[in-house]
């Protein structure tokens, strides 16, 4: 139950290690919502110009 | 200071670099890691909700596209990951420290408590060590304390209660009752929201309130709901809480429920919320007495604010005042009026409820209407306000003959310049040559 007593400036060093390196894949997870977003919004463009031509081939 | 990287990323710290530190300075370390933790794990449970939002809402626009169904599935997956891997290691830097709990305990911080707690894993002794039991039982009175204020939650009190198995001749004091039983109470009042008595019933089982003390945080539930801001809903449910309760009409009879209705009766009516009003008064049943007093003075009130208007005819029909009642209530109001000037709402309160001559013609009536002229007359304009109403005020020659009134009146003729108001002065403040 005791802990050594120098062991808590290592526990603070090694919890901001663990933000550190939470932060980052958070970061990465973000940007991987991101470009699923960008890859949504262009499948809607394209649709939409696909749909666009299509109606002008046909007048 | 030495430093290098483990593979995770995390800095390690050279053994020979730290420095020993005295027990005061091991505990304020200890609350600055747990500070960090906890704030960390707050973050990462904001983000996982922030980042699960943006994914449904993206998981709605996929339109059957599989791929993006997939690389969202996939994100999600890593999201889970992310979080049990970074709660894991935050959980292995936890300090545990029978100190910090205490710490934590005694500051009703319960996220902290339950960090600590969780890795500290207690015998069953040391739980009922008394100076644990004594700061699990100052967090308790907090924690009802908060929810008594909230929502009228157990669940935190609860925890608290079993995880450090809290006796009952510890619980049983009269500090605890008393912040459970406000619990207890705004359980009742909050039940209208959660629809159900689960709170309700799992303080009730825990503490065991006797048939008075549920009473009691009845009655507080009630003047809750009935002051500050009016409920509705609760006041909608009151027969449900009431059978709930397995209480009868009689329980309302208590002296101290009466008052507290005819306390809100009366706030109802005096903020014009008849509806509200006529609601405390059958629900509640309050006696014709009580509701004649809130009457009149509501009343009074309504008429001295110089409104004789529909809302003073409902308070009369509302509270059954007979002829005489809204008669007192009239004769106090006037010559409050009377005094301010106000000789138009007069007018109308008495063209609504007449008053005899004999009283208007008293003098307090006469001395109150004087203060009024003397008012009115001298303000610039105040004539207009006077002129157009001072027929129907039987205001005395003794007074409009009196030196003050004269004087005044006499000023205010020299600056009038309108050829029918000059006459109408003059005739009315007795200024004729």
């Amino acid at each position: 139950m005791s802990e050594p007593k120098t062991s808590l400036k290592q526990k603070m060093l090694n919890v901001l290690g663990v933000k550190k390196v939470y932060e980052e894949k958070n970061d990465a997870l973000k940007k991987k919502i991101k470009d699923v977003k960008f890859r949504i919004e262009k499948k809607k463009k394209d649709t939409k110009i696909a749909e666009t031509l299509d109606l002008i081939s046909k007048l | 200071m030495s430093q290098e990287e483990n593979l995770s990323g995390q800095e390690i710290l050279a053994p020979e670099s730290l420095e020993a530190i005295s027990p005061g300075q091991e505990s304020e370390e200890e609350v600055k890691v747990i500070d960090v933790i906890t704030e960390l794990e707050g973050k990462v449970f904001d983000n996982a909700g922030e980042n699960r939002k943006s994914l449904d809402a993206l998981a709605n626009e996929v339109d059957g596209d599989r791929e993006l169904s997939l690389s969202i599935e996939q994100i999600l997956q890593e999201q889970e990951v992310l979080v049990a891997e970074t709660t894991a290691s935050l959980d292995k830097e936890v300090p545990v420290s029978k100190d910090s709990l205490l710490d934590f305990l005694q500051a009703g911080d319960l996220d902290k408590v339950w960090i600590v707690f969780d890795q500290l894993d207690l015998s069953l002794e040391e739980l009922s060590s008394p100076e644990i039991q004594q700061a699990a039982r100052a967090c308790l009175v907090m924690s009802l304390e908060d929810s008594a204020g909230y929502k009228g939650e157990s669940f935190n009190a609860l925890r608290i209660m079993e995880n450090f198995r809290m006796s009952a001749d510890v619980v049983n004091v009269p500090e605890v009752r008393q912040a459970a039983s406000a619990c207890l109470a705004r359980s009742l009042e909050m039940k209208w929201a959660d629809h159900s008595f689960v709170q309700f019933d799992d303080l009730n089982k825990k503490f065991e309130f006797s048939r008075d003390e549920i009473v009691e945080a009845f009655r507080k539930s009630l003047e809750n709901a009935l002051s500050q801001t009016y409920n509705d809903l609760y006041m909608r449910t009151l027969d449900e809480i009431m059978q709930k309760l397995e209480f009868s009409e009689d329980v309302l009879k208590s002296a101290e429920i009466q008052k507290t209705g005819e306390e809100a009766f009366s706030k109802m009516l005096a903020s014009r919320n008849e509806q509200r009003a006529v609601g405390i008064k059958d629900k509640l049943h309050l006696s014709d007495e009580a509701v004649k007093k809130a009457g009149k003075l509501a009343l009074y009130n309504t008429l001295a604010d110089g409104d004789y208007n529909l809302f003073s005819y409902n308070i009369i029909k509302l509270c059954n005042l007979s002829q005489t009642e809204v008669q007192d209530s009239v004769k106090r109001a006037v010559p409050g009026l009377l005094a301010e000037g106000r000789f138009k709402d007069v007018q109308g309160v008495l063209k609504s409820y007449p008053l005899d001559d004999e009283y208007m013609n008293s003098l307090f009536v006469q001395q109150s209407a004087k203060s009024g002229l003397i008012t009115r007359l001298r303000e610039f304009n105040g004539m207009n306000n006077i002129l157009p109403y001072l027929e129907g005020l039987q205001v005395s020659d003794e007074i409009i003959d009196s030196p003050e009134v004269q004087n005044l009146a006499k000023e205010a003729l020299s600056r009038e310049t309108d050829g029918i108001n000059i006459v109408r002065i003059k005739e009315a403040f007795h200024l004729v040559a």
